[in-house]
């Protein structure tokens, strides 16, 4: 057992593990490396499930499998193929698929950020404003839609706030707001010369007309 | 529930950073639309390795041309460009010094037995040393530590030499 070095895959010089130390490898790197006693623990192989007799209970996925753990979240017998140690708890594969549902997000590997995309969608048109501001009317509603409809998803295990939902919410708002304004003044100013023009003054007679 | 632990690293895939969680320490990948994690258990780490090296001489000289060639720019030319080029003398400066203030920059990798891992929050050998303080302390509270006999027992070839 020897620990390699990251770069060159050559084993470290053990003056690289002392404090402080710092020794050159093979490949000219100068390295400094700390080690822990996991490095005499062999990986870990997977078990095997059980062939089930008739009076036992099956696995959910594998009939022919013995049941050895039910499931923490879902409560399904699970084979020891099936189930997954997790912090001292025993799931199976679905319950941990990532985004299942926010209970999971701890154990998810990845996440899609919507509110970045919210705000995306509703500050970009705006930020590119020079190209894109056409897109207005199609970002905007979308955006809005968006926030209402992914506001409760799952924020992922670090911390982190839905103030972009917030901010995408108000952008997108503004942005209608604006353009029902704007829609409404070229109607205004559409209509408002037909409305304004000058009805024709009533033809008056005058005694000198009746006279003749 | 995790404590975030500080350097931020920017790569291809976006940026990067690392949280400490009770008996896992989480690598952190975030593009512009979707955040992606690592998990490495205290108890799995095998060893971390901080490799110093010389970008920060490489940025300090890239710096220093930048100032000379602005330097030289707002003598030579006339009064309106002066101004242009006495903004971009200040950027270059403000980034030489910053240079030097952050101090030399590495790499850092962590192992465990399935695999290595680049830490790319970790690009200053100062930072590094303090994050990795904190690390290892982690690391052997949950494992303990390596006595002497044990790293001898790491070397059974020799270092420098080729295990196939």
């Amino acid at each position: 057992m020897s620990i390699c070095c990251a770069r060159c895959a050559l084993p470290l010089d053990p003056k690289a593990f002392q404090d402080n130390g710092l020794s050159r490898c093979v490949c000219g790197d100068l390295v400094h490396a700390w080690a822990f006693p996991a490095v005499f623990r062999g990986v870990a192989v997977g078990r095997n499930a059980t062939a089930r007799v008739e009076s036992e209970a099956s696995c959910f996925y594998h009939p022919m499998s013995r049941a050895e753990v039910p499931c923490v979240r879902c409560g399904r017998l699970l084979c020891n193929v099936c189930d997954i140690p997790v912090g001292g708890e025993h799931c199976c594969a679905v319950c941990l698929e990532p985004g299942a549902t926010s209970a999971e997000a701890k154990y998810a590997t990845d996440l899609v950020l919507h509110d970045s995309i919210n705000l995306l969608l509703a500050a970009g048109p705006l930020v590119l404003g020079l190209f894109l501001w056409w897109l207005i009317p199609l970002t905007a509603p979308f955006a809005l839609f968006r926030v209402f409809r992914h506001y409760n998803a799952p924020l992922g295990p670090v911390p982190r706030t839905r103030v972009r939902h917030v901010i995408a919410g108000i952008l997108a708002t503004l942005q209608l707001l604006a353009l029902g304004l704007l829609v409404a003044w070229g109607v205004t100013k559409a209509v408002a010369p037909a409305s304004r023009r000058p009805t024709p003054a009533p033809a008056v007679t005058t005694e000198k007309d009746l006279g003749d | 529930m995790y404590e975030r632990l500080p350097g931020r690293g920017v790569t291809m895939q976006g940026k990067s950073a690392l949280y400490l969680g009770d008996d896992h320490l989480l690598l952190l990948q975030e593009s512009l639309v979707r955040q992606t994690y690592r998990r490495f258990a205290y108890m799995d780490i095998v060893s971390f390795q901080l490799h110093p090296n010389q970008r920060q001489r490489i940025a300090l000289f890239s710096w220093g041309t930048a100032l000379v060639l602005f330097g030289v720019l707002i003598a030579v030319t006339p009064f309106e460009f002066k101004i242009v080029f006495g903004v971009l003398l200040a950027l270059a400066l403000v980034g030489f010094v910053m240079e030097i203030v952050r101090g030399p920059r590495c790499r850092v990798w962590l192992s465990t037995a399935v695999g290595e891992c680049e830490l790319p929050s970790l690009r200053r050998v100062r930072l590094a040393e303090r994050v990795l303080g904190r690390l290892v302390a982690r690391v052997e509270s949950v494992q303990g530590q390596l006595n002497p006999d044990q790293l001898r027992h790491l070397w059974p070839v020799g270092p420098g030499v080729q295990v196939l």
